[in-house]
């Protein structure tokens, strides 16, 4: 299922004194199957953006296409429900999204909405629950009565359980210790190839934007101002500099060497090959 | 001086399993301590535990030398800022401005000098511009601004992060990490930082790692971070810096263990 956002604009409070502008004239196509990564500073819309590809949001000028869905402005849409099926969203702060007495419950929700059988619902429940790395017997217990990253956990559970086409992930890593991140991302990225699911993932993460991403698209101040590759993206460090982002690790220990002497050259994109060219140099 | 004492403590949430487990550790007075630890490891129940939101089932916690009970639980307060790990549990105000200035409320400032407060943190964090709006609706890096905001305007003794920068973009973390070493260091302010960032612990005096309710490891980030295989089995992570020292033993060449990219950078500089 494609995406096309086309010429949307969304207002916060539109017509009072709360008023404010949050998104500008947004132009976006995405295809399926691609994985891609959405920056931008603290602030600069991309939850916004997000939450429209569900219409939890809708425009407050432009539309959206998804699939044959058209969510429009000022237009009342029908058949959400089907859209929410298709698109799943993992919101940035997953306390807004769990509200079952039982993780068992709050994972089943989904698939039961849609109109799987309660049994199968509580057979997803138990599969997912694993999936994202916690324990079979946490699904009596209340989400509420769970750390941050277990929350985070149960919310992106839940999401998987409906098998969406597109997987929206609003700073899905964001409270994960190390290894809960990594496996969280690895576990995206193979929806990604083997289903060839389409991935959307904010992220102030570089690390993840460059080693899981294939294309970048930035936003400031509810504007997209750069949407390109994401290896072109961070090659090239003027604009980096300039849209105040700071490098993924690698490129800042590549930049070290530079300013001591030590060349590296663009290609090497991995700790293996950086030291490779560093002890050849040595070496010569 | 201890700032931070923590003597055997013990908590549990369901009395079936104990969340924190006869844990001791203590924060030097002054110093700028990480814990660390994976999800459900009890991070944030000893946060809790110390400014007295749950009761501990037994041992003894004492901050600034009072031991913390009933009676001096307040004072206590006093002396400890803390910053939840959802921002949203911190909002008491209904615009920015007043939950900037709800602390300074209870700390008897005078309403002539409450203004000039509320614009130095709100600046300080880069909020001032929003010091009108709902503190609940904003986006998730501006609620984690906000939520330092109010907590630093009350200047605390000891300033307790529960993951307070987790969604701050890498620019907007590191200004706030650069604040408060500033408040570290010129104020002498104890810091007591829970986060999953590992360069963060790397740059941090001393490092305390959980696990499962158990304080594992203990002492300065040279001496903790480097033992790969224990982090890694307890779900953590190293700095990037040994990530590299180690791929070049692997290609045969011994580095000395820097944890920053700039030590890192000065031992592969001796190699010519
Ligand atoms: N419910 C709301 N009402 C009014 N304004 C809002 C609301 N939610 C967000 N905003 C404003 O809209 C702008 C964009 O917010 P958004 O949450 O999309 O940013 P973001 O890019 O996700 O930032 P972050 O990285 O901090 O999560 C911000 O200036 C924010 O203050
Ligand atoms: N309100 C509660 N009721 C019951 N159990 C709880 C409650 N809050 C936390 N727990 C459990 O206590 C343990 C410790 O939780 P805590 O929130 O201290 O973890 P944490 O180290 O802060 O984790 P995270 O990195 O995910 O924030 C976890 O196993 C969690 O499931
Ligand atoms: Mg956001
Ligand atoms: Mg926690």
């Amino acid at each position: 299922m494609p995406i096309e956002i086309i010429n949307l604009s969304h207002e916060y409070n539109a017509k009072t004194p709360l008023a404010k502008v949050a998104l500008c004239d947004i132009n976006v196509k995405i295809s399926d199957g691609e994985m891609i990564a959405l920056i931008g500073e603290t602030g600069s819309g991309k939850s916004t953006l997000v939450q429209h590809l569900n219409a939890l949001l809708l425009p407050t000028e432009g539309k959206i296409q998804i699939g044959d869905q058209i969510i429009e402005a000022n237009v009342k849409s029908h058949g959400l429900k089907q859209l929410r099926k298709k698109v799943g969203l993992v919101f940035q702060f997953p306390e807004y999204q769990l509200f079952e007495e039982t993780i068992l419950k709050d994972i089943a929700f989904g698939p039961k909405n849609f109109g799987v059988s309660a049994e199968e619902a509580e057979q997803k429940a138990r599969e997912m629950i694993k999936i994202v790395g916690l324990d079979e017997n946490y699904l009596e217990k209340s989400p509420f009565e769970c750390s941050g990253g277990e929350r985070r956990r149960i919310a992106i559970a839940g999401i998987l359980a409906m098998g969406p086409d597109i997987l929206v992930l609003d700073e899905p890593t964001a409270g994960l210790d190390p290894k809960g991140a990594k496996d969280m991302m690895d576990l995206f990225k193979r929806i990604n190839e083997d289903f060839h699911k389409t991935v959307l993932i904010v992220s102030h993460d570089m690390e993840q934007v460059m080693t899981y991403c294939q294309r970048v698209i930035v936003m400031n101040h509810g504007k997209i101002i750069e949407d390109c590759n994401v290896h072109e993206f961070f090659q090239s460090s003027d604009l980096l500099k300039q849209l105040h982002i700071n490098p993924p690790a690698l490129l800042q220990f590549k930049d070290l060497c530079k300013e001591k002497g030590i060349e590296i050259s663009k290609d090497a994109l991995s700790i293996e090959e950086c030291v490779r060219e560093i002890l050849k140099g040595v070496k010569r | 001086m201890k700032k931070i004492e923590v003597k055997e403590c013990t908590f549990s949430y369901d009395n079936t399993r104990n969340a924190v487990d006869a844990i001791s550790f203590s924060v030097e007075e002054g110093s700028y301590t990480t814990l660390i630890g994976h999800n459900g490891s009890g991070k944030s129940t000893i946060a809790k535990l110390l400014i007295g939101l749950l009761e501990m089932k037994s041992g003894e916690i004492i901050i600034d030398g009072l031991t913390l009970n009933q009676e001096n639980l307040y004072t206590i307060r006093d002396k400890v800022g803390i910053v939840f790990q959802n921002p949203d549990n911190q909002f008491i105000g209904a615009t920015v401005a007043d939950d900037i200035a709800f602390g300074l409320e209870n700390h008897l400032v005078e309403s002539s000098q409450m203004n000039t407060i509320i614009e130095k943190y709100a600046k300080s964090v880069n909020m001032q511009d929003y010091l009108d709006r709902e503190p609940t609706r904003l986006s998730g890096g501006q609620k984690q601004r906000v939520a330092i905001a109010g907590v630093l305007a009350m200047n605390p003794q000891i300033l307790i992060f529960d993951e307070a920068t987790s969604m701050l973009d890498p620019q907007g973390k590191a200004e706030i990490n650069a604040l408060i070493h500033q408040l570290n260091q010129e104020k002498k302010m104890t810091i007591l930082s829970i986060t999953h960032d590992i360069e963060e612990a790397a740059l941090s005096d001393h490092v305390i790692v959980l696990d499962q309710g158990h304080v594992v490891m203990e002492g300065t980030p040279e001496e903790v971070l480097c033992h790969e295989k224990e982090l890694l089995d307890l779900k953590l992570d190293i700095p990037f810096s040994l990530k590299i020292a180690n791929e070049f033993e692997k290609q045969g060449v011994k580095l000395k263990k820097k944890i920053t990219l700039e030590g890192l950078v000065n031992e592969i500089c001796q190699l010519k």
